[in-house]
């Protein structure tokens, strides 16, 4: 949702955390989900603007189903989103993630490594199902 | 339990048939005859309850906060802290440490009973960012290694001088360990060096 | 004590659904590792707004520069709404103007107009660090006497010192700013401490937090400035 409104059905919104490569991680992962893997089930939306109080992102968060990606246990996505009366669908962590992947370096906050992105990749497709078995569910439009 | 671990360790290989060959039915036995081991093992108990500390000493740099518990911690310049409790030390890494590796992934431990030395290996933790060696503050046997942070690495970032600790060791040698620890506020000005060279 | 070095805290805007925010967050990395890395920390949006008091505390006890990608400013009205006003808010629409355009939100799209963008901004972004920190600079929270401030015809100001919440407070020129308002007719009583405050916050950056604590002490120094021998006019 830049400037234009949301169409699609789930709204991905990561933290974006700028300290940490799990932020980076977690913003990379949602644009293979928007833009590969489930274009026409998918969409996200500027987290700030919806702390900000901005009505359509607060209306969005509202009326779509969410699924949060955090790079930490901090949960910055999921608690913004749920404080602004989102229903969190799917709450997900970047450092879960890394429970599976020993000895990795993923890379940091400015780029990622190969291993960096083969973290981001499933983290992404893990998503990718979860968004369509929502739209299965047909759950994700209130 | 892996046992997958089990078949490495016994050095054979077993039969590929979904059934259980002889070598298989060997080493089902010998894995339930450790499981019936540790069953019948006394549990190796955390020594008694530490408090958690409540008063801090803070090194700040930039944005960063570094808390060091005033009483009773002891650190080295490893930045691993020891505190003493009837002959028993529990140890854990400084929340300056724990800042520095962000989340923690792994915490790979020693084995209880093993014999360690003072600035010996205490395990290892694991991050994103970096793999860090436990470098032992004091000498003695490994008593209980905390269970909570191994299924829950997390807890070392949350709660590193509570809940987070990692280790116990029952002491050696402490009266001689303790001439080679900082106190927290000589622990203070290692972190405020380490944070500016950074 | 010697003033402290002053660093400057820059918060990006996340911004992920415009190519501006991938640009704001990778220009001011940039900043950070590269351009400026000793002179500069950078804070966490989304930490800032859930509430992380350490993040807060530093924009509140630092100069601090917003980046945000759209002229809806995220960046800027949560550090103003959470930690006070920025010494310096900038926007990648306004930096590039037609160059966003064709630019890529996510990392593995990044073509070499991507990077000349982020690029560009980051060098925006250090020049106004340079701005700031000239601005600014070291710290002075420790009464120093005459901090060697000068006024405009090049004759040393003399200083006057304040205890602000228990820190004593050095303000350049405080007994210029009291002449100016006694020629204002400011009342020496609670009725004129808003216009004290106004007054020396042309000459020093007052937090919100601090407000109270320079109310108090503002007035009770005009007062002792009032009963005391005028100068001449």
């Amino acid at each position: 949702m830049g400037n234009e409104p949301i169409k699609n059905a789930v709204l991905v919104i990561p933290c974006s955390g700028i300290g940490k490569v799990h932020g980076l991680m977690s913003r990379e992962a949602t644009y293979l989900v928007t833009d590969e893997l489930a274009p026409a089930q998918t969409d996200t939306l500027c987290l700030a603007l919806l702390v900000k109080g901005d009505s359509e992102a607060v209306a969005a968060v509202r009326s779509h189903a969410c699924i949060t990606i955090d790079g930490c246990v901090k949960a910055c996505a999921e608690k913004n989103v749920a404080m602004a009366g989102g229903r969190v669908a799917k709450a997900i962590q970047v450092a879960e993630a890394f429970k599976n992947h020993r000895g990795a370096k993923p890379g940091n906050a400015t780029a990622l490594t190969d291993d960096g992105w083969t973290i981001t990749r499933e983290i992404a497709d893990s998503v990718a199902c979860e968004a369509a078995s929502l739209c299965a569910s047909e759950e994700a439009i209130r | 339990m892996l046992v997958s671990d089990a078949v490495k360790a016994s050095g054979q290989a077993l039969e590929s048939t979904l059934s259980l060959g002889p070598k298989g039915i060997l080493l089902a036995q010998s894995i339930v005859g450790e499981l019936v081991r540790n069953l019948n093992a006394p549990a190796v108990e955390p020594a008694s309850e530490f408090d958690t500390p409540t008063e801090y000493l803070v090194v700040t740099h930039d944005k960063f906060e570094f808390r060091i518990p005033v009483v009773d911690y002891v650190f080295n310049e490893n930045d691993v802290w020891a505190r003493v409790l009837d002959g028993v030390a529990r140890v854990g890494i400084s929340d300056y440490m724990q800042q520095k590796l962000t989340d923690i992934s792994y915490f790979d431990p020693p084995k209880v009973d093993a014999a360690v030395e003072q600035f010996g290996e205490l395990g290892s933790l694991e991050s994103a960012k970096a793999v860090f060696e436990i470098i032992a503050p004091v000498a003695g046997n490994v008593t209980a290694v905390n269970p909570a942070v191994i299924d829950n690495p997390g807890l070392i970032n949350e709660d590193p001088y509570g809940a987070g600790w990692l280790v116990e060791v029952k002491l050696t040698s402490f009266t001689q360990d303790r001439e080679l620890l900082l106190d927290p506020a000589a622990y203070a000005e290692i972190v405020k060096r380490k944070a500016a060279e950074e | 004590m010697s003033p402290q070095t002053t660093k400057v805290g820059i918060i990006s805007c996340s911004g992920e659904a415009i190519p501006e925010g991938t640009i704001s967050r990778l220009a001011t990395r940039r900043v950070l590792e590269l351009l400026r890395p000793n002179a500069t920390v950078t804070l966490c949006l989304p930490l800032f707004l859930a509430g992380n008091e350490a993040e807060r505390n530093f924009a509140k006890t630092h100069p601090t520069i917003t980046i945000d990608g759209c002229e809806k400013q995220c960046a800027k009205w949560g550090t103003e709404e959470h930690s006070g006003p920025v010494s310096s808010a900038l926007v990648v629409t306004g930096i590039l103007g037609t160059r966003a355009v064709g630019c890529h939100r996510a990392s593995r799209d990044a073509t070499q107009p991507d990077k000349e963008a982020v690029w560009a901004v980051a060098e925006r972004i250090a020049a106004e660090v340079d701005t700031v920190l000239a601005e600014t600079g070291p710290r002075d929270d420790v009464a120093a006497g005459s901090s060697g401030a000068q006024c405009s015809c090049s004759s040393p100001a003399s200083g006057g010192k304040l205890i602000v919440l228990g820190v004593a407070v050095s303000i350049p020129g405080l007994p210029l700013i009291f002449e100016q308002c006694v020629e204002r007719d400011i009342p020496a009583d609670t009725g004129g401490c808003s216009a004290l405050v106004e007054a020396v916050r042309i000459y020093r950056r007052i937090l919100p937090e601090e407000e109270t604590g320079y109310r108090s002490a503002l007035l009770a120094a005009y007062q002792a400035f009032r009963s005391g021998p005028q100068p001449a006019k």
